[in-house]
C-alpha cells in the first residue's frame, strides 16, 4: 500500500513539472506580452523607458531560461508573483476566485454522478423496451452538446420561458442551479454511458446468474453484485473527466457571468498575464493529480484483485 | 396442451418436464430450440442431459430456473417441480423457489463468484435472502456450509475473496451455495468442465455424496458422455432440441438406439483405442525437439520464489507427437513458453532441429518463430474478430520475407484446403464460424509458414467431443502427410492417449513420469500419474449403483 502511494506521488510530481514547463513554453511562444497589452495604450502616455522599467520589475526582460528557473523556484516556494493586469499578488486573485469554482465544480460532480446513476438505472430496469432504448441513447446525444449551448438553452427555457429559476437577483443557491446543471450535463453523459455499458457487461457474467439462482431479485442483484463491479471503470473515467470540468468551468463562468477560476483563466489568457495563467495551470494540474490519486486509492479499496496485482508488480 | 390427450397428474416430487417446446424470437423471427422435450428426475436420482453446444441443454436448464433470456418464448408443454408448475410464475414466486427448492451449480467457477465480495458474504446471502438468518446471525451457518463441502479452513476462507481460492475450492463454495438450503433439485451445468481431472473427480464425488445423503434430484447437464456414464443413473441425449434417446446408463452406453448416440460414443477419446505404438517403431528418427534440464523460477512478493520448472528434460523424435501432461500449476505452460521462445529459462537447453533456442535474441529469435508455431486453446479468443479467415491465414506470411500478393493468396488457399475448410467460409469473419472451424483456421494459420514443430496448447479442450475427434483426425493426417512434429500440451489424459506417441507427466515442475504413451498408461510409475489416469471419465462405469437405483 505505501509503495503504491509513494509511486503515485512520484508520478504526481512529474505531472506537475510537465504541466508547469509546457504552459511556460506555450506562453513564451505567444506574440506580444502582458506588459505591452496592459501599458502600450497611448492614453497612458508611457515612454519606452517606462515600459522597459516595468519589464525589469516583472523580470520579463531576462533571457527565457533565466525566467524559467526563476519562476520555477518561486513556485516551489509558493510565491506565484504579481498579476500584471491587476497589480495584486497572484495568490490574492486565486484566493478570491478558487472557492466559487470549487463550489460550482463540486456540486456539478455530485449532480453528474447522481444523474448518471439515475439514468443508467432507469435504462437498465425500465419495463418498457422503447424507454430502455431511448434512455440508453441519451448519453450519446448529451455528449455531443457544447457546454455554452447547454447554458444558453437552460437560461432560455428554465428561466425565461418557465420562470422556475430567477436570473435577476437570485439567492445564493438559486444562482448556482443553472451553472451547476450546465457543467454537470456534459460530464454526466460519458459517466452514464460507461456505467450503462459496464452494467450490461457485468450482467452477462456467470456470477450474476448464480446470484439470481440464489433467489435474489433482479434489483437486489444489481445493487449488491453488479454495481460494485460496474463502478470500477466509471471511477477511472470520472477521474479523467476532471479536465473536462476545468474547461467547462471557463465556459460556464463566462456564460453566467460568475466570478471564478475559469473566468480568471480566460482573462489571463486574453491579457497574457503569465503569472496568473501559470498559477492556474499548476493548481488545476494539482487538482487533477490529487483526484486521480484518490480514484486509484478508492479503486484499490473497491477491488480486492488490484490490491494483489499491484503489490505483485511493485 | 391438447384436449385429445388426458393430462397426466404432476408427480409427487422431483422434476417432470412434458412436451416442452421453446423458441428464441429475434426481430420477429422465431427460431425453435426445443421440440417437445420430455424428461423427469426423481429424488435421489442423477439424470445426465447430454448434448453438444447448440443442442438446447442450456436452454432447458435456464427454463427450469426461470432465467431464460428475454427473447425466449415457451410454445407449449409443462415443467413441474413436485406439484408446482414452473411455467408462468411471477418474479416473487421464482425468488421463493430459486435457491430454496432449486439450486444451481454453474459451469465455470472462475467467473461464477463476484470478484469484489468475500466468499462468506456471498454464501451468507442465500440464507439471508430467504429470511432464514439475519445478516448478523448467519456466520455460524456459513462456516458450517463451508466445512460441509470440505474446505480446509472455513474461518479463513470466509473472509477471502474468490481470486484467493483455487478453481476447485471455488467450485466447492458454489456447491455449498447451491446446496445450502437443501433444495429438492440441483442443476449442475457442466460443473467440472473448467477443472483439472483430479479436482473434477473430487467435486463429482462430493455432489454424489450429498445427493445420496439428502435424496436430492440432480440434473447433470454435460457434453461429456463418458462422465455421464460414470456419474448418472439415467442418460438423456439431446440433439438440436430433440430427445434422441433416454434410458438407464448401462442400456444407453451398451446398446445405444440412436445413430447419433453411437457416434458420440465413438468420438469419446477415453473410449477410443489408444494410438498405435507402431508408428514410433518405423525407424529410428532424429530428435526434432530436445529439452535438457530446464529450470525456471518466478519471484513472488513476500513468498520467495516459485520453482515453476525443476530440471525438466525430454526428447521428441521427428514426425511424432509428444504430450506434456499436467494440471494447472504443474509447469506445462511455462515449459511450452520456453520452447516457443517466448520466455527465457533460468537454465537448461532447448534444441529445435539441432539449433539451440535459449541463446537466440532479436532477429534470430524472430526467424526461429517460423519453425515452431503455436495453436492456442481457445479458438474464440485467438483469432482477430475483425479479420477474414483468408486475412488471418495470410498474415504470418507478411511477417517474414515479403511474399507477393498472388503467392500469399495461393499459399493461404492451399493450407485452408489442407485443413478442409470449405471455400465459402474463407471470406467470413471468426464470429460466423463454429468452434471446430475456428480451430481449423488457427491450425491453418500455424501451418502456412511450413513449420517443423507445432505446439498445441490444449488445442481441443474447448471443443465438443465430435468436433474434437474431427480435429484430432485432421492433426493425425497432417502429421503423416507433412512429417510434422507435435508438442501437445494438455490436462486431458483421454485425449493424450488418443494422439500421443510419448508422454511427459509434469507435477509441480518436475517430470514424474515419462516414456512411450502405451507404457505410461499401462504401467504408470508415479502415484500422480495413477491418480490422473483414474480420473479419466469412462474409466469406472457405475453399473452397480445404477442397478441398485433401478430396484429401489
Amino acid at each position: 500500500m505505501t509503495t503504491i502511494v509513494l509511486h503515485r506521488l512520484g508520478q504526481a510530481v512529474l505531472v506537475l513539472w510537465a504541466a508547469f514547463t509546457l504552459s511556460f513554453l506555450l506562453v513564451q511562444m505567444m506574440p506580444g506580452d502582458a506588459v505591452l497589452i496592459r501599458f502600450l495604450d497611448p492614453n497612458m502616455g508611457m515612454t519606452p523607458e517606462d515600459i522597459a522599467r516595468i519589464r525589469a520589475f516583472y523580470g520579463s526582460d531576462q533571457p527565457v531560461v533565466q525566467q524559467y528557473v526563476f519562476t520555477a523556484w518561486s513556485f516551489l516556494r509558493g510565491d506565484f508573483g504579481y498579476s500584471v493586469q491587476s497589480g495584486v499578488p497572484v495568490w490574492d486573485e486565486i484566493a478570491l476566485n478558487l472557492p466559487p469554482t470549487l463550489t460550482l465544480a463540486g456540486l456539478a460532480v455530485l449532480v453528474a454522478g447522481a444523474l448518471a446513476v439515475v439514468l443508467a438505472w432507469a435504462a437498465t430496469l425500465s419495463p418498457f423496451g422503447w424507454l430502455r432504448h431511448a434512455l440508453g441513447a441519451l448519453p450519446a446525444v448529451m455528449i455531443s452538446l457544447p457546454v455554452f449551448w447547454i447554458g444558453i438553452m437552460l437560461v432560455q427555457v428554465v428561466s425565461f420561458r418557465l420562470g422556475w429559476v430567477s436570473v435577476i437577483a437570485p439567492g445564493p443557491w438559486e444562482r448556482l442551479v443553472l451553472p451547476v446543471l450546465t457543467l454537470a450535463l456534459p460530464i454526466a453523459a460519458p459517466l452514464a454511458r460507461v456505467l450503462l455499458s459496464s452494467i450490461e457487461r457485468i450482467e452477462r457474467q456467470a456470477f450474476v446468474t448464480v446470484a439470481r439462482a440464489k433467489g435474489l431479485s433482479r434489483q437486489a442483484t444489481l445493487w449488491r453484485h453488479v454495481l460494485g463491479n460496474a463502478a470500477l471503470p466509471v471511477l477511472a473515467v470520472g477521474g479523467l473527466l476532471l479536465g473536462e470540468l476545468v474547461a467547462g468551468a471557463v465556459v460556464t463562468e463566462t456564460v453566467f457571468g460568475m466570478n471564478g477560476l475559469g473566468r480568471l483563466a480566460e482573462r489571463s489568457v486574453r491579457t497574457q498575464d503569465i503569472a496568473v495563467l501559470q498559477a492556474i495551470v499548476v493548481i488545476s494540474a494539482l487538482g487533477f493529480v490529487l483526484v486521480n490519486l484518490a480514484v486509484d486509492l478508492v479503486s484499490i479499496v473497491l477491488d480486492p484483485r488490484i490490491r494483489r496485482t499491484r503489490e505483485a508488480l511493485a | 396442451m391438447t384436449l385429445s390427450r388426458p393430462t397426466p397428474q404432476p408427480p409427487e416430487s422431483g422434476l417432470e418436464i412434458r412436451d416442452l417446446s421453446m423458441s428464441y424470437v429475434t426481430l420477429g423471427q422465431a427460431r425453435p430450440v426445443l421440440h417437445g422435450l420430455s424428461l423427469s428426475v426423481k429424488p435421489g436420482e442423477v439424470l445426465a442431459l447430454v448434448g453438444e453446444s447448440g443442442s438446447g441443454k442450456t436452454t432447458t436448464a435456464q427454463a427450469i430456473l426461470g432465467l431464460l433470456p428475454a427473447n425466449a418464448r415457451i410454445d407449449g408443454g409443462s415443467v413441474h417441480l413436485g406439484q408446482q408448475s414452473l411455467l408462468g410464475l411471477s418474479d416473487r414466486a421464482w425468488m421463493q423457489l430459486r435457491g430454496r427448492r432449486i439450486g444451481l451449480i454453474p459451469q465455470d467457477p472462475g467467473s461464477s463468484l463476484n470478484p469484489v465480495r468475500t466468499v462468506g458474504a456471498q454464501l451468507a446471502e442465500v440464507f439471508v435472502v430467504h429470511g432464514l438468518e439475519t445478516r448478523w446471525s448467519v456466520r455460524e451457518r456459513v462456516l458450517d456450509a463451508l466445512a460441509e463441502v470440505g474446505l480446509p479452513d472455513p474461518a479463513r476462507h470466509h473472509d477471502q475473496y474468490p481470486h484467493e481460492l483455487s478453481g476447485g475450492m471455488r467450485q466447492r463454495v458454489l456447491i455449498a451455495m447451491a446446496l445450502a438450503l437443501r433444495p429438492e433439485l440441483v442443476i449442475a451445468d457442466e460443473p467440472t468442465s473448467a477443472l483439472d481431472a483430479t479436482v473434477q473427480r473430487h467435486v463429482l464425488d462430493m455432489i454424489d455424496r450429498l445427493r445420496a445423503e439428502r435424496g436430492t434430484a440432480v440434473l447433470l447437464v454435460t457434453h461429456d458422455l463418458a462422465m455421464a456414464g460414470d456419474r448418472a443413473d439415467r442418460i438423456a441425449v439431446l440433439r438440436n432440441g430433440r430427445l434422441e434417446e433416454q434410458g438407464c446408463v448401462t442400456a444407453v452406453l451398451a446398446h445405444p438406439v440412436s445413430a447419433y448416440t453411437r457416434r458420440l460414443l465413438s468420438d469419446i477419446p477415453s473410449l477410443a483405442p489408444a494410438r498405435s505404438p507402431a508408428i514410433l517403431r518405423e525407424r529410428r528418427r532424429d530428435a526434432a525437439v530436445t529439452v535438457e534440464n530446464l529450470v525456471q523460477r518466478f519471484a513472488t512478493r513476500g513468498r520467495g520464489t516459485i520453482q515453476a520448472l525443476d530440471g525438466v528434460s525430454f526428447e521428441v523424435a521427428r514426425g511424432t507427437t509428444h504430450a506434456i501432461v499436467g494440471e494447472s500449476g504443474s509447469g506445462k505452460t511455462t515449459a511450452m513458453r520456453a520452447i516457443v521462445g517466448l520466455q527465457r529459462p533460468a537454465s537448461g537447453r532447448i534444441l529445435v532441429g539441432g539449433e539451440e533456442v535459449t541463446g537466440l535474441r532479436g532477429e534470430d529469435l524472430r526467424q526461429f518463430r517460423r519453425r515452431v508455431q503455436l495453436v492456442y486453446q481457445n479458438p474464440f479468443a485467438s483469432l482477430d474478430p475483425r479479420q477474414t479467415v483468408r486475412a488471418i491465414v495470410e498474415e504470418p506470411l507478411l511477417n517474414f520475407d515479403p511474399v507477393p500478393r498472388a503467392e500469399r493468396e495461393r499459399a493461404a488457399a492451399q493450407v485452408l484446403e489442407r485443413v478442409a475448410l470449405p471455400d465459402e467460409v474463407w471470406d467470413r469473419r471468426p464470429v460466423a464460424l463454429s468452434g471446430g472451424q475456428r480451430q481449423r483456421v488457427a491450425i491453418a494459420r500455424a501451418l502456412v509458414l511450413k513449420p517443423e514443430v507445432l505446439v498445441l496448447d490444449e488445442a481441443v479442450s474447448a471443443l465438443d467431443v465430435t468436433v474434437q475427434a474431427q480435429i484430432l483426425r485432421l492433426l493425425d493426417e497432417l502429421q503423416r502427410d507433412l512429417g510434422l512434429t507435435y508438442l501437445f500440451v494438455s490436462h486431458d489424459l483421454s485425449v493424450v492417449r488418443a494422439i500421443a506417441d510419448s508422454v511427459s507427466v509434469l507435477h509441480r515442475g518436475r517430470v514424474v513420469d515419462d516414456g512411450p504413451a502405451h507404457r505410461v498408461f499401462a504401467a504408470p510409475r508415479s502415484e500422480h500419474t495413477r491418480a490422473l489416469i483414474a480420473a479419466i471419465p469412462g474409466g469406472q462405469p457405475r453399473s452397480a449403483r445404477t442397478l441398485e437405483g433401478a430396484t429401489s
